[in-house]
């Protein structure tokens, strides 16, 4: 994006379909997707669009269909949209998430693009293996949501590319879950992990993943877990190792918000707790 | 809720009138100062220091005057070097003189014809600066060769209490406790930002702003303008929340100044972040305690050493002795105050100043040696806790200027106290008494508190426990004058109220109709209330230490008795040939007192009877304060007992309320819808201060580093338990209109002991302030081991 010098105010457009907010992208145009973020970086942080190109009018980036092997989600659902998701587990972090005003305007896409280390949609969407499909001016791609973040406030989105959708995979058999620590009510996380766990029909675990925010400069898949749990029978397990991975996969910061102490010492705890919200989700599963 | 008036004695007092401006408020058509435009107003933008500490060496403006659309600019050079003082010392200092105290502290002022001229015009100035070395805290301020912040020097005189025989109190004690606490500096944190137009016609100025004490700003104005007040104009709107933030603000001064200067209306709308980080703030307070009990629990002494910092431009001495007080029956004691300057945003009077700082270190000291003793906290503060009748140690108004000198001379505590006052001053009505007795009842205390340092549940890494706390503040300052009010009654018998007091959420401009109706004997709806033009107010402190009820309260009522005098006067003389005693107002009807229902006339009747009367004179009503508050020797208190569940969880230290009862002694309840959102709105802001609210300053520049609320975080609603209950007390007082006293500032002082007092429980160990899940996390590692 870039930040240009001028007082006056930005041209909003706003197309229909993918294919016109392709082309109406230009030197100077920033996408709007609610706008929640994007405003607050015009009014305080200097940005000056010449152009916003709204998102959140074309049909193709807010619907949500269900296979049987994957949900997708348009990047242009609200946050209150998602409330309602066929996802437990993103129905969950969204009902977390900041205020009803703002859950009214602000979209999965802008969360994800915004790139805010804290963001809590990452978190959950990496414990559930998500990939994501980008357009782009050379057509489509889709690539693991996994690798989409390259640092804070980036992506590997050009300019011209937009974040039509998110797709999760939704296998039998799994659970997740995602918990954090915020001074109050309203807030963004301090520090965040979501769980998932998917098991066998034997009831041994098939796949597991951890993934955490606000305790690193982008949203973070803690690697090994799988491996760690993979094989064991889902009852009884302890999370104590898959903790101290967490916390040995971070690199926080301190600021004015929580130490870096603090923060990797709670990437552990809430990576145990998210585990353990995840397992006793599966135990009100029927099992094989 | 227990309301504790008898309704079918009063119209008005007593009753949950609805707010006047409810309507305005939510439809967002209320204005505040930053609505308002005049013709041929600019906008002005203020120039401030990024140092903490600096001299002003050279302002070159010319870039700034190049600017199309700029139209002048101010400068120390172009200010009178007069010091303003605002009141109680909240602040003392020039509006501008070339001298940068704190890193945001204004250096010089532009004026252009749109807000974003002004603001790029502002950045344009260069200023030359000679860098000082910065004091950034009490303890820096007060070393040997200490840069001076002001020319007074750094330190104020100590502020000394003392009572009894302390050396014999110390010796008298089995258990000895100690307690530091480092109570943090707590924002106002406004919701909305103030504005301040001000508009020049010839000599004469005429300011706009939002102020909780209109009065004090036309003070504060003549004195940094140097023109007698008679020539200043005020007219003062709503504030939205305050808190102790829109007195009279420096702000204000340099607009009216710009406005002479250029010859224009000029307006200077703050920013978010300008109102966090340049105008007042809560003082950062160190409270060292100590405090001796026997085995058979009495109080043998109590001493604290209390050190507040005054930031840039605040100059106050104390942060309200009160607090100490409320423990009445400690033997002997000592508290000395010491204030000292620092190169930080100016501090100043927040709401509960003092409560929730100097408050605090004394419940918990008591609180220390009541979990030495065994003893229950509830039944500790009923058994310490000074009752109606029983003598204070102190009165307020020791810091105003003329007894400052008086003060520093003798250090004692009545130094304001003239010699011939009667002895002693005791308590005039209520305590914590009754309340802490309903409270406990109500919460059900005695099978919720299970011990000290025990928590009542625990499930997993979850630790519930309960805790109580208790609270003081006067209602308003002692021997300072008297707070007037005058009742204009039309020939058609409307009625307008003038008094001077804020409107910042604390529903005076209702309250004080309330009392006025009853007084006057009028239907509330037939009087409106001006409260912001001094031109048309007569001068009181304004809506300060929890003083308008009480002291407005007292005016406005005299006022409406003297209008009824009058009004029965005309009314006896002219169409019932009777004596005025023999009549009265009740429902806008004048009657005789012994058969209401036979002969009655409206007062519009009564009035217009007068026009046929050759002196004519009465057509208008005015009514004044025939009495001023009796010279007495109580003084009045109000009171808080809260009482708080909260759930603790050891694995990461997040504290949540879980059950909130809040009860007050306020005296008589005007409005129980008023009064109780004082008492939620102060137990929340409180518990705050308890848990999160804390200013972070830049370690090199002394700035405020978290300048809005995405890092200073307040509580909301959804914060606070769903479950919070008001109990209001059932005390008169003497002399407060309809038996009323103050409200605003103890329910802001007992949520912060009472929750420390409810994590202590739950964990098992004493939390720095604010209890931030980390500082709990850290208490938890001293402690050394999960507790339970």
């Amino acid at each position: 994006m870039t930040i240009i010098a001028r007082s006056t105010e930005p041209v909003l457009q706003r197309p229909a379909t993918l294919t016109e907010a392709l082309a109406l992208s230009g030197p100077g145009s920033v996408w709007w997707a609610g706008g929640t973020d994007l405003w607050l970086m015009i009014d305080r942080k200097g940005l000056r669009p010449e152009a916003l190109i709204d998102l959140t009018h074309i049909a193709e980036l807010r619907a949500i269909q269900t296979t049987g092997a994957e949900t997708t989600l348009g990047a242009a659902l609200t946050l209150a949209e998602l409330e309602a998701s066929p996802l437990p587990a993103v129905a969950d972090t969204v009902r977390s998430m900041c205020t009803v005003q703002t859950r009214t305007l602000a979209t999965l896409g802008g969360n994800l693009c915004h790139a805010a280390p804290s963001a809590d949609l990452a978190p959950v969407l990496l414990a559930l293996g998500a990939e994501v499909s980008i357009a782009g001016p050379a057509g489509t791609r889709r690539i693991p949501l996994d690798g989409f973040f390259t640092g804070p406030g980036r992506t590997v989105l050009s300019a011209e590319e937009i974040l039509t959708a998110v797709h999760v995979p939704t296998p039998q058999r799994q659970t997740a879950a995602y918990t954090r620590i915020a001074r109050t009510v309203v807030d963004i996380a301090l520090v965040g992990a979501a769980a998932s766990l998917t098991l066998d029909e034997e009831c041994h675990v098939l796949d597991a993943r951890v993934a955490l925010c606000a305790v690193a400069p982008v949203p973070l898949l803690v690697p090994g877990i799988a491996e760690a749990l993979k094989g064991r029978a889902y009852d009884g397990l302890d999370f104590a190792g898959c903790a101290k991975m967490a916390e040995e996969a971070c690199a926080p910061i301190t600021d004015l918000r929580a130490s870096a102490d603090y923060r990797r010492r709670m990437a552990g705890v809430l990576t145990r707790r998210a585990l353990t919200t995840a397992a006793d989700h599966l135990r009100r599963m029927p099992c094989a | 809720m227990t309301i504790s008036f008898d309704p079918t004695e009063h119209d008005h007092v007593g009753k949950p009138l609805p707010v006047r401006d409810a309507r305005e408020k939510v439809s967002g058509r209320l204005r505040y100062a930053n609505d308002l435009a005049l013709a041929g107003m600019v906008h002005g933008a203020l120039v401030r220091s990024p140092h903490a500490h600096a001299k002003v060496l050279r302002v070159d403006a010319t870039e700034a005057l190049a600017l199309p659309g700029v139209v002048g600019v101010l400068t120390h050079e172009d200010t009178p070097r007069t010091v303003w003082d605002g009141c109680w010392f909240n602040y003392r200092g020039p509006a501008l003189d070339g001298h940068a105290r704190f890193a945001g502290d204004e250096v010089a002022a532009v004026a252009a014809t749109t807000p974003e001229i002004a603001r790029a015009a502002a950045a344009l100035i260069r200023v030359e600066y000679e860098v000082l070395p910065a004091v950034l805290t009490a303890e820096a301020a007060g070393a040997t060769g200490a840069e001076p912040v002001r020319d007074e020097g750094n330190l104020r005189e100590p502020y000394v209490a003392e009572w009894g025989d302390l050396a014999a109190g110390e010796a008298e004690a089995d258990h000895i406790l100690h307690a530091v606490i480092d109570h943090p500096s707590q924002q106002m944190a406004t919701i909305g930002r103030n504005a301040c137009l001000a508009d020049w016609e010839g000599d004469r100025v005429t300011v706009w702003t939002g102020s909780q004490t209109p009065s004090e700003l036309k003070t504060g104005l003549a004195m940094a303008l140097d023109i007698p007040q008679s020539k200043v104009r005020v007219q003062a709107l709503p504030t939205g929340s305050s808190f102790g933030q829109w007195w009279s603000n420096n702000f204000m001064m340099i607009t009216a100044l710009l406005a002479r200067k250029i010859g224009r209306p000029v307006k200077i709308e703050l920013s978010n972040a300008e109102c966090f980080a340049t105008v007042k703030r809560r003082h950062k307070e160190l409270s060292t305690g100590r405090i001796g009990v026997t085995e058979d629990g009495r109080i043998t002494f109590l001493e604290i050493d209390h050190v507040m910092d005054n930031g840039g431009y605040g100059f106050k001495n104390d942060v309200g002795f009160f607090c100490v007080d409320n423990w009445g029956r400690a033997e002997s004691g000592r508290c000395t105050v010491r204030a000292a300057s620092t190169n930080l945003v100016t501090a100043g009077c927040m709401r509960g100043v003092g409560d929730v700082t100097l408050g605090n270190c004394v419940e918990r000291l008591c609180d220390m040696a009541a979990e030495r003793l065994g003893l229950d906290p509830v039944e500790f503060r009923l058994s310490h806790q000074l009752r109606t009748g029983e003598p204070l140690r102190h009165i307020m108004g020791h810091d105003v200027p003329e007894v400052a000198q008086a003060r520093s001379d003798s250090k004692a505590f009545r130094a304001k106290v003239p010699a011939d006052w009667p002895e002693p001053f005791v308590l005039s009505s209520g305590s914590t008494a009754e309340i802490l007795r309903e409270g406990a009842a109500a919460f059900g205390w005695d099978q919720r508190f299970v011990g000290w340092g025990k928590p009542n549940h625990c499930d997993g890494e979850i630790r519930r426990a309960v805790g109580v706390g208790t609270g003081i503040h006067c209602c308003g300052v002692e021997l300072e004058g008297g707070t007037a009010a005058t009742v204009r009654v039309n020939p058609d018998g409307s009625v307008k109220l003038h008094a001077s007091v804020g409107r910042h959420g604390s529903g005076a401009e209702t309250t004080q109709v309330q009392v006025a109706a009853e007084a006057l004997g009028v239907t509330w709806d037939m009087i409106e209330m001006e409260t912001g033009d001094t031109d048309s107010c007569p001068w009181s402190h304004g809506s300060i230490a929890s003083n308008t009820m009480y002291r407005t309260g007292f005016a406005t009522v005299s006022a409406a008795k003297d209008a009824k005098r009058q009004i029965l006067e005309v009314a006896a003389r002219n169409l019932f040939n009777c004596d005025p005693d023999d009549l009265d107002i009740r429902q806008n009807l004048v009657h005789r007192r012994t058969r209401p229902d036979n002969e009655r006339y409206t007062i519009a009747e009564v009035l217009n009877a007068v026009r046929s009367d050759a002196l004519g004179q009465f057509s208008t009503v005015i009514g004044r304060p025939t009495e001023a508050m009796p010279p007495s020797t109580t003084f009045a208190r109000h009171f808080a007992a809260h009482f708080v569940e909260v759930e603790a969880d050891v694995g990461t230290g997040e504290i949540r309320l879980l059950d909130y009862l809040a009860c007050q002694d306020s005296g008589t309840v005007v409005n129980p819808h008023v009064l109780m959102n004082q008492v939620i709105g102060g137990a929340i802001c409180g518990a705050g201060f308890a848990l999160h609210e804390e200013l972070h300053f830049h370690p090199e520049t002394g700035a405020v580093m978290n300048d809005g609320f995405l890092d200073y975080k307040v509580l909301r609603s959804a914060d606070f338990p769903a479950r919070t209950q008001v109990i209001f007390g059932n005390s008169h007082d003497s002399v407060g209109p309809y038996g009323a006293r103050g409200a605003g500032e103890a329910p802001i002082a007992a949520p912060v002991p009472a929750i420390c007092q409810a994590v202590f429980n739950a964990i098992g160990c004493w939390v720095d302030l604010p209890m931030t899940p980390e500082r709990v996390i850290a208490a938890l590692d001293r402690l050394g081991h999960t507790p339970h």
